[in-house]
């Protein structure tokens, strides 16, 4: 190598490692699942934490992939300071020790969030439901009415949208096939429940588009790629706000909560508190359901919403008549040997 | 002859055949550049006008995710330091194993071929599991590590080919008129390798500058090369930003190309000579 | 390794005996000074690359979950037959171990083990130890219900599952478990969590070849419709080797075609072989994706050209995996094919022609063999690198068109599961190596008889 090309090589690398000097003063790292909720949360409440606090907040996108956070703490090299979770994830991450806990005087107890929403390694934050959605230029003369439209092929030809995931997809099934929202995870801890569940997916298996990242069913509802898809219900309202004629059926939604998660002994938990601090205020709560179609949790924060979004949240009496929630129990236990089965199920 | 008709029939249809499928191994690669131009974020043509708008995007602050501006330098520093690791460690191991009477020498190679032939998965989550208890996971130096022995194979490769060309009584002459090994090795050998050493570092580089799998797998958003930047965007949302930026790559990995077709020629050139 | 374990070589210099151990000596320094300039690489590999992945695989056999979340109960269960279910000690064991854990993440980590051997192990003891909690600590007050606004009382459903209304029971251990929870009464469970107490454990390996170890000890297959992973092994060499196939199909052309051209002409499209070569396979798949999908380009032509009059299904499906596979491995076939073509010399084919053999004989017989070779490494090489793809299945195929390497993945990122995930490595390494030598002992025998 000559002269002038070693000093050349040393100067590119000099200048990239120069570039990389990121000024990462105070700040925290929030990873959560791209797209319109990351937009909502960012809007709701990392800027005017930002404005109030001075603190910085860089955000991130992550699939859900624990391991990513088990080899933060392993290796005690953070990168995200909190990260958005869904229940499964908030008890899995707990029981393997991974998650930071948090402390009453920061989040309160748990007689001030709803149900189910308090738990020691997570903060609950919002309420998020799990929907079928359709492209309403497409069905206008008959939209759909219930969730035994979506299996309703002779109505409604076309496609139809499901997450690869067993989640929500057992429900539809169960559901469509009439059984009560009460009885659905009861029936589900059956051997029996779940072979009809997918006996009654088999009716459309054929016709079925399984998407995994929650950006795609809009994407394929406005194409006109699916006739009717399962969808995050908030991502539909964002693709409305883009200009898309996309409709929410509101028969039997899911709901779940959203939840912040810290990595065990994260060298940014004092400023990560500040943040939980920042959004467990039920004014600042509040906010977000204001921003994009979330429920509230803390109960102090429900009624500071303002009436003219309060209707359009998942929690609203009406939207939500006969939604029914994800037992978290149910898929800490099942999750995995579902997934086999839906593989299975999927090859035959 | 009586075969003339048919034979030229048939190198007619193998003709035919080639170059359809030369066809399909490069336009695809070059028809979706011009939509990087579009000025509508569709991806079908004709297109309503051009902008660079999303190059503007790459060049700029991206409002989601990491930077494309920082994936480009996190490429650039990781691939020139894995480089440098795989071509230093790799020319040194290319000679030592081209003298004479090295003990378990095919072993040893195989060895260092391994990278080339175990599934990048595997090693990716091996190196994960590994990595973390030596906390180099969401390191640069983790990520130069591993795409260091990822482009190990290719320095062997093309410096024991460059090796086999060259004539040890050379070496011998030099060490026999007094010089130390080392400096008969830097005034003797590298010169007259020295083509085969830089076509193996560009492949290394390449091979770091296009990794993917092991990025996945190690990298935390401060490391996100422009690959794991692309694996993003195609999971979430194809953007004409995402044809940009890969564009950008693609003339880039063009460019390497030209500069190791330039060295191969020199090289062929300089054994001719010899 | 040390140099003087290998006298022979010098040895077999026959010289006078002075001479000989001057050169032996020599020999030794050279031997170090070789093992000094490829010894850094060589340990740098086997810190980095092989003993990593040997230390992850060696996780499919790992068995430590168990023993150290119930260090007593792994004790008192080595006396137990494995029928019906074990004494009293192993209940007061496990009973002792639920409620005065040191570690009770331990115990968590054990249950999420125990419930990838039996589901619902996790419920299981997770039920269990709160409802020994309960029992202990009498004055607990059950959980008040709260008032919750009009709307949110669907919340209710999640929560209200808890087992332990029997908790207080009192009586002999076995009873108080057996009350909070009946399903300590079956075998399996039990059985399960000796299985736990192994120094390893075959669950794992077997789990990846659709196998389970019975209660009784025996191996069975797992149910019909849990089985996945002899579908998928089946399925990644498939793809591989219609991938293989096809390439040899269009590259085998291309490659005589090249050979055939003047220099300067082969080498622009050796130009044209090598660009997709050296573009990352991310660009490339990109590139395939902005094709094929619904919306993309291909559909545009199609349905322009009248071919279809619908847009066709050419993504997240076999056939989009078939072209962006082929188009990735394709190069790697073409480039040994045209390095053994450019060596066989055309006089062969034309001495054989002109003494008459028939243009299909002349190929079969004079032209196959001698670029055989080209073709077994190219096949070799694409067949192997199609066994490990991962980037593209993930991106252009659909469900039913993942490969090991995608599972492997998953099984890590998703699920946490490192043993299945190292089991399942284990099958695609030892896949590969076996491919390995079978195609170079067949190509280095076929057509040398």
């Amino acid at each position: 190598m000559s002269y002038k090309l070693k000093l050349g090589f040393v100067a590119a690398i000099a200048l990239a490692a120069q570039a990389l000097q990121a000024a990462a003063a105070d700040s925290i790292t929030i990873a959560e699942w791209g797209g319109a909720s990351q937009a909502a949360d960012r809007a709701a409440f990392f800027e005017p934490f930002t404005k109030e606090t001075g603190i910085k907040v860089v955000d991130d996108v992550w699939q859900g992939d624990l391991s990513t956070i088990l080899s933060q703490v392993q290796t005690k090299s953070y990168k995200w300071s909190l990260v958005r979770g869904e229940t499964a994830l908030v008890k899995r991450g707990c029981e393997q020790g991974i998650l930071e806990k948090f402390d009453a005087s920061i989040v309160g107890t748990a007689k001030d969030y709803l149900p189910g929403a308090f738990e020691p390694c997570g903060v609950a934050y919002a309420t998020f439901s799990t929907n079928i959605a359709y492209n309403a230029d497409k069905l206008k003369d008959n939209p759909p009415t219930s969730v035994k439209d979506f299996f309703d092929l002779k109505k409604y030809p076309g496609k139809r949208g499901i997450r690869r995931d067993p989640r929500y997809a057992i429900e539809l099934a169960l559901l469509a096939d009439g059984v009560a929202a009460k009885d659905l995870y009861k029936v589900m801890r059956t051997p029996e429940g779940i072979d009809r569940a997918f006996k009654k997916l088999d009716t459309i298996k054929d016709q079925v588009v399984w998407w995994e990242s929650g950006s795609q069913p809009p994407q394929l509802l406005a194409d006109g790629e699916v006739t009717m898809s399962t969808v995050w219900g908030n991502r539909i309202v964002a693709a409305r706000k883009d200009g898309k004629n996309l409709q929410i059926l509101w028969d039997y939604p899911g709901l779940d909560y959203d939840w912040f998660i810290m990595p065990k002994a994260s060298p940014d938990a004092a400023n990560g508190m500040k943040f939980i601090k920042f959004i467990s205020e039920p004014k600042n709560a509040a906010k977000l359901s204001e921003v994009a179609p979330f429920g509230p949790v803390l109960k102090a924060a429900i009624p500071l919403v303002g009436k003219e979004y309060a209707d359009s949240l998942p929690t609203s009496p009406k939207n939500s008549k006969n939604a029914f929630a994800f037992d978290s129990e149910f898929y800490a236990d099942n999750q995995e040997d579902l997934l086999v089965r839906l593989t299975n199920w999927l090859q035959k | 002859m009586v075969n003339t008709s048919l034979e030229r029939a048939s190198n007619l249809a193998v003709a035919v055949v080639s170059l359809l499928v030369l066809l399909f191994l490069i336009v695809p690669l070059l028809v979706a550049i011009p939509l990087s131009f579009n000025l509508e974020p569709y991806f079908t043509y004709p297109m309503p006008g051009y902008s660079l708008r999303w190059y503007a995007e790459i060049f700029g602050s991206s409002a989601n995710g990491v930077a494309w501006h920082a994936a480009f330098a996190n490429s650039l520093f990781i691939g020139l330091c894995a480089c440098a690791v795989a071509t230093v460690l790799g020319t040194m191991a290319s000679f030592g194993l081209n003298r004479e009477d090295v003990p378990f020498r095919g072993l040893v190679q195989g060895l260092l071929l391994s990278p080339l032939v175990v599934p990048v998965v595997v090693f990716a989550t091996g190196s994960v599991y590994f990595f973390a208890r030596l906390s180099l996971v969401g390191t640069y130096t983790g990520l130069i590590i591993a795409h260091a022995l990822l482009g190990v194979p290719y320095v062997v490769i093309t410096v024991t080919a460059a090796l086999s060309g060259f004539d040890n009584n050379l070496y011998r002459a030099g060490v026999s008129l007094g010089a130390t090994p080392l400096s008969v090795f830097r005034r003797v050998v590298l010169p007259l390798i020295a083509p085969g050493v830089a076509s193996g570092a560009v492949f290394a580089f390449v091979v770091s500058w296009d990794e993917i799998i092991v990025t996945l797998f190690l990298a935390y958003p401060e490391q996100h090369t422009v690959p794991r930047r692309l694996w993003a965007g195609v999971n979430e949302q194809l953007s004409p930003v995402v044809i940009a930026a890969s564009t950008i790559l693609f003339i880039i990995t063009l460019g390497l190309l030209f500069a190791t077709e330039y060295l191969r020629r020199r090289n062929e050139r300089l054994l001719g000579s010899a | 390794m040390s140099a003087t374990s290998f006298p022979a070589e010098a040895e077999q210099v026959l010289q006078p005996a002075q001479l000989h151990r001057a050169v032996k000596k020599s020999g030794r320094k050279r031997r170090l000074v070789s093992l000094a300039l490829f010894g850094p690489l060589l340990a740098f590999v086997l810190v980095f690359f092989i003993f990593p992945i040997l230390s992850f695989m060696a996780l499919a056999f790992h068995n430590d979950e168990v023993k150290t979340g119930f260090p007593l109960t792994s004790q008192a269960i080595q006396s137990w037959n494995g029928i019906g279910t074990p004494s009293e000690q192993v209940f007061e064991a496990l009973a002792q171990d639920l409620r005065e854990s040191s570690n009770p993440e331990a115990v968590t980590i054990a249950a999420a083990r125990l419930n990838f051997d039996v589901i619902g192990f996790r419920s299981l003891i997770v039920s269990t130890a709160s409802g020994l909690r309960q029992a202990a600590d009498a004055t607990s007050k059950p959980a008040q219900e709260e008032s919750v606004p009009d709307g949110f009382s669907i919340f209710g459903n999640a929560t209200a599952e808890d087992s332990s209304q029997a908790a207080a029971g009192l009586g002999t251990p076995k009873q108080q478990l057996i009350s909070i929870d009946p399903r300590w009464e079956e075998t399996r469970y039990w059985a399960a969590l000796k299985r736990g107490t192994w120094a390893v454990t075959p669950l794992y390996i077997l789990a990846a070849l659709d196998l389970r170890t019975a209660d009784d000890g025996s191996i069975e297959w797992a149910s019909p419709d849990r089985q996945i992973y002899l579908t998928l092994i089946g399925r990644t060499f498939f793809v591989s080797a219609i991938v293989t196939l096809i390439s040899i199909a269009l590259g085998f052309p291309v490659a005589r075609f090249i050979s055939t051209q003047p220099p300067s002409r082969a080498n622009l499209f050796m130009f044209l072989v090598l660009v997709p070569l050296w573009t990352s396979i991310l660009v490339r798949t990109t590139a395939w994706v902005v094709l094929l999908q619904g919306e993309g380009l291909l559909n545009d032509i199609i349905v322009k050209l009248g071919l279809s009059a619908t847009r066709l299904p050419l993504i997240h499906n076999r056939f989009g995996v078939y072209v962006a596979m082929v188009h990735i491995c394709l190069p790697f076939m073409v480039l040994p094919l045209y390095s053994v073509m450019k060596s066989v010399p055309s006089s062969y084919t034309r001495a054989a022609a002109s003494l008459g053999a028939a243009p299909l004989r002349v190929f079969f017989k004079v032209y196959l063999p001698l670029v055989f070779p080209g073709v077994a490494a190219g096949a070799l090489l694409v067949f192997i690198m199609g066994l490990g793809f991962y980037v593209t299945p993930a991106l252009v195929g659909g469900p039913r068109d993942q490969m090991l390497s995608y599972f492997i993945a998953a099984a890590i990122s998703r699920d946490l599961n490192w043993g299945l995930a190292a089991a399942l490595s284990i099958i695609l390494v030892v896949i590969v190596i076996v491919t390995l030598f079978v195609l170079r002992r067949f190509s280095s025998t076929a057509f040398t008889r």
